[in-house]
């Protein structure tokens, strides 16, 4: 009796293993509406895929920064790494300290990015803090 | 604004502009997801690996 329960519990171990082995998880972002440079209602609101979605932290920098390619550029938010891992590594709004549009076709490098204080960080060619 | 699904998924809104002369203007709504599905191709691959009859 015993032995036949732990059968079907190998069995059925074995059959979610395999299901599982088999499933794949892949992050999908995009833009709803208008990114452009100019008055705001001259591009019609239209849906981008996401390219990138880059995230930095480090243990030692009180900020972090998650950045999604766009077409047109990168969209920038920096946040409180203490908040977003005390929210169980969610975003939230009072997580997030500044949005800034890039104007890239790489991701900026986030380590770097971060070392600099808040006025350098506008100061970083292409960046457009909104 | 914001909406929570899971801890990967999320969508916020975002209506801003920079203070420049000519400003980079995103008013929208960014939403990003995890999308976990079977993929057959994958789990036949894992099968043949495991029996051994799949080699780098």
């Amino acid at each position: 009796m015993q032995s036949s329960r732990h059968r079907i519990q190998l069995f059925l171990f074995a059959l979610l293993a395999a299901l599982f082995s088999g499933c794949v998880s892949e992050q999908h972002g995009e833009f709803r509406g208008n990114i452009a440079r100019g008055l705001p209602g001259t591009n019609n609101p239209s849906v981008q895929p996401c390219y990138w979605e880059v995230g930095w932290r480090n243990a030692v920098t009180a900020d972090a920064l998650v950045e999604f390619g766009v077409p047109q550029g990168f969209i920038v938010l920096v946040h409180s790494r203490q908040k977003y891992e005390n929210s169980y590594y969610r975003l939230s709004n009072d997580a997030i300290s500044a949005v800034y549009f890039y104007e890239g076709k790489l991701p900026i490098e986030g380590k770097e990015f971060l070392a600099q204080d808040v006025t350098a960080r506008d100061r970083v060619e292409g960046m457009h803090h909104l | 604004m914001e909406k929570w699904k899971s801890n990967v998924d999320f969508r916020i809104r975002l209506a801003m502009q920079s203070s420049e002369p000519d400003p980079w203007v995103v008013n929208g709504i960014l939403t990003s997801y995890e999308v976990s599905e079977f993929n057959p191709v994958k789990f036949i691959g894992q099968g043949l690996g495991a029996m051994g009859f799949a080699h780098e």
